[in-house]
């Protein structure tokens, strides 16, 4: 195994996990599947250090290893309290919290696109790429997504 | 910091990640299930062949349809076998003439030690070909290795491969089959959509996906070029609930085309920009320039590129005009056509037609001079056009010109004044002219002292949202500029919030302000008739200041049908 490796973990894992708590909502789902995403990198890494992003790579393995795994748990998890942390951080500004309770009430579909479309600045065909849908499917998500945030949020969004 | 990032921060420091020994104990366990997992295979295979030799051999039978697919290939020298038949994503042609097909599926990594058994080799084949189908299928191919015991492959984080078939002769009208679900794929016919013979400097390297979601009748094609420093200009074009970027401020709206179009901003990049018009009934076109590059386009230079924009199954303009003309002493060729969008009548010259070009005309260089002549004449229409000409080894130093005001007018005379008929705009394929006769629209009568017409195009139309006219006059003075917005059809905004009312030429007025981007704006606006509205704005200019109130209502109430 390369030295690198934990060193990347070091500096990106809290960045992935954080990106999938806001997607999934649940902390020790992101961490697990942060786990289980990096666990399969590991095993590729031969080849996934080739790619220009490594980092990119296990973030799309662990998007679609979330969507999958809430797919399966849907019902289970449908109820479970959206911001739950554990650790003591800052406290949130209001526009964060309302974003993430407004975040909270997409399908999780539409809020993968929107998290990763704004929050991470990714183009419509790396959404798409990522998601392994078309980019019409990306983009009419996107329309619904921001159309319910708007409404929740009763203004504007802005990224 | 935005509610995004402030957001994803915070879940980030709320997150505990586990350590990276978490992650190697279970790649470890993973591996312990895979030796376990591989000696129970053996076990089954043993006793399989051991059953396989009790039956007669019988010859595996190929796929339904599959006749043309192998059940064996090598690559990279290992033999690879045929597994399943891999969904088709899209499937695309250079046009209805060409004999290939480019295919979007499966997976096929350019990786030098050949595939494994989690990464298939997909190969594409055309199965079948009937004057009205053509069938095409993408088989993965394996190595013959069990699947890893304990949950399958590892990971899928590749993307799906692009593939190329060649049917040995012509598309045409047919139809394409997905073999692996029997159904009708969307084929995206490049020469259908709209194209570009000439990028900005710097950009290349296009890639395009297509395709048809289900609910839409009229597939869409996405176009990217990248250009310096990482900069994107992408060009999609299909359905309007297609052309969709998420956009996150209207910015303002532009002619596009001869079309009405709308300027946003999009996430990302402080400096994204879009470009949405609407090239014909459910065709939108949205054109995006985007990135973090310091090197975007510039609105001006979208606008430029969009205009450049030709349809290659298009009727070919360039033969509705002589092919070469001597200018300055230089032979120019023709090279297409150019949307001028509004035709303006002339009072003094009743047979002339007179358009304003958004580009300056040029015999040198990449800029081409532009022509304006008649096509056709008959008692329903008049069909003008504007040729635009060039060098034939023009020298690019600035391949994408900036909108200027100062750019041509062009001016060009009827057998018979234009009288009802309708005016068509050859170079925007056809497009039916806005046509503006100043004397049916009001201009001012008085102005505050100093006041005078702006520039070159103190008067300029424009087709406004739900095809209305639009009609700016703008003046220059002490307080910045006056500018009078008249508009028929459907109603414009106010120019900022209401802020009180007052009679204006016998009707209701609204005083609104707004802040502006760089200096304050006062409007007065009314409804002068059912359809006309009229919005009177003061920008307040260098001095901050807009013109008092009762000066917009004294412009207002001096407005009077243009004669000239």
């Amino acid at each position: 195994m390369d030295a690198e490796l934990p060193d990347l973990y070091a500096a990106t894992s809290a960045r992935l996990v954080g990106l999938l708590t806001a997607m999934g909502g649940s902390a020790e789902d992101a961490e697990e599947v942060c786990q289980e995403a990096w666990a399969r990198l590991v095993v590729r890494w031969d080849r996934v250090k080739r790619y220009e992003d490594p980092e990119a790579w296990v973030r799309g393995v662990a998007v679609r290893l979330l969507i999958s795994r809430r797919r399966r748990r849907s019902v289970a998890t449908r109820f479970l309290p959206v911001l739950a942390s554990r650790a003591v951080v800052a406290e949130p500004s209001a526009s964060a919290v309302d974003l993430s309770a407004a975040l909270a009430l997409l399908p999780l579909e539409q809020r993968a696109v929107v998290v990763l479309h704004h929050a991470l600045d990714l183009p419509v065909d790396e959404v798409a790429r990522i998601l392994q849908v078309p980019v019409g499917t990306v983009k009419s998500r996107l329309s619904r997504g921001r159309a319910a945030l708007a409404a929740v949020l009763s203004e504007q969004v802005t990224p | 910091m935005n509610q995004w990032t402030a957001l994803l921060e915070r879940h980030a420091a709320a997150a505990g990640p586990r350590s990276f020994e978490g992650v190697l104990r279970r790649v470890r366990r993973r591996r312990q299930r895979q030796v376990l997992g591989a000696a129970v295979g053996v076990l089954l295979v043993v006793g399989g062949a051991a059953l396989a030799a009790a039956r007669p051999t019988s010859t595996a039978r190929p796929q339904p349809g599959a006749t043309s697919a192998p059940d064996t290939i090598v690559v990279n020298g290992k033999t690879l076998h045929r597994d399943k038949l891999t969904p088709i994503l899209s499937v695309s042609a250079p046009s209805r003439d060409d004999h290939l097909l480019v295919l979007v599926a499966g997976y096929r990594d350019p990786y030098p030690s050949g595939p494994t058994y989690c990464d298939p080799w997909t190969v594409p084949y055309v199965l079948r070909q009937t004057a009205t189908t053509v069938v095409v299928g993408a088989y993965d191919y394996l190595v013959p290795r069990p699947p890893p015991p304990g949950g399958g492959c590892f990971g899928t984080g590749h993307s799906p491969a692009t593939l190329t078939v060649d049917l040995g002769t012509a598309l045409g009208g047919r139809r394409v089959v997905d073999e692996s679900s029997g159904a009708e794929t969307t084929t995206i016919v490049e020469s259908d959509f709209l194209t570009t013979a000439r990028l900005p400097d710097g950009y290349g390297d296009r890639r395009f996906f297509g395709g048809r979601n289900p609910g839409f009748s009229e597939p869409y094609l996405s176009q990217t070029w990248t250009g310096p420093g990482g900069a994107e200009l992408n060009l999609v074009e299909g359905p309007p609930a297609e052309v969709i970027h998420v956009h996150v401020q209207h910015v303002g709206t532009a002619q596009v085309r001869g079309r009405f179009g709308q300027l946003v901003r999009t996430a990302g990049g402080t400096a994204n920009r879009c470009l949405r018009w609407d090239e014909g009934p459910g065709d939108a076109v949205e054109l995006c320039t985007r990135g973090y590059s310091q090197q975007l386009l510039t609105v001006e230079g979208l606008v430029a590129f969009a205009d450049l924009l030709r349809r290659p199954g298009a009727a070919d303009v360039r033969q509705q005009a002589p092919a070469s003309i001597q200018v300055q002493g230089r032979t120019l060729e023709v090279q297409g056509g150019a949307a001028f969008a509004v035709g303006y009548l002339d009072p003094a010259q009743p047979q002339d037609i007179v358009v304003h070009l958004t580009t300056p005309g040029s015999v040198g260089g990449c800029f081409t001079w532009p022509v304006l002549r008649v096509v056709s004449q008959s008692p329903d229409q008049v069909a003008i056009g504007v040729f635009e000409y060039q060098v034939a080894k023009p020298v690019c130093v600035d391949a994408m010109p900036d909108t200027r005001e100062d750019a041509p007018y062009l001016r060009v005379a009827l057998a018979e004044p234009l009288g009802r008929r309708r005016l068509i705009d050859v170079g925007a394929g056809g497009l039916e002219a806005l046509v503006i006769d100043p004397t049916q629209w009001l201009t001012a009568g008085r102005l505050p002292a100093g006041y005078s017409d702006r520039g070159q195009i103190p008067f300029r139309g424009e087709r406004g949202g739900g095809g209305s006219a639009l009609v700016t006059q703008t003046w220059a003075g002490s307080h910045g500029l006056v500018q009078l917005v008249l508009q028929q059809g459907q109603a414009t905004a106010l120019g900022g919030d209401p802020v009180s009312h007052v009679t204006v030429r016998g009707h209701v007025g609204t005083y609104s302000s707004a802040p502006g981007r760089t200096f304050p704006v006062r409007c007065l606006s009314w409804l002068e008739r059912a359809n006309d509205r009229v919005v009177l704005c003061s920008n307040g200019g260098d001095l901050k200041r807009t013109l008092p109130d009762a000066e917009l209502l004294s412009i207002a109430e001096g407005l009077r049908p243009r004669t000239t």
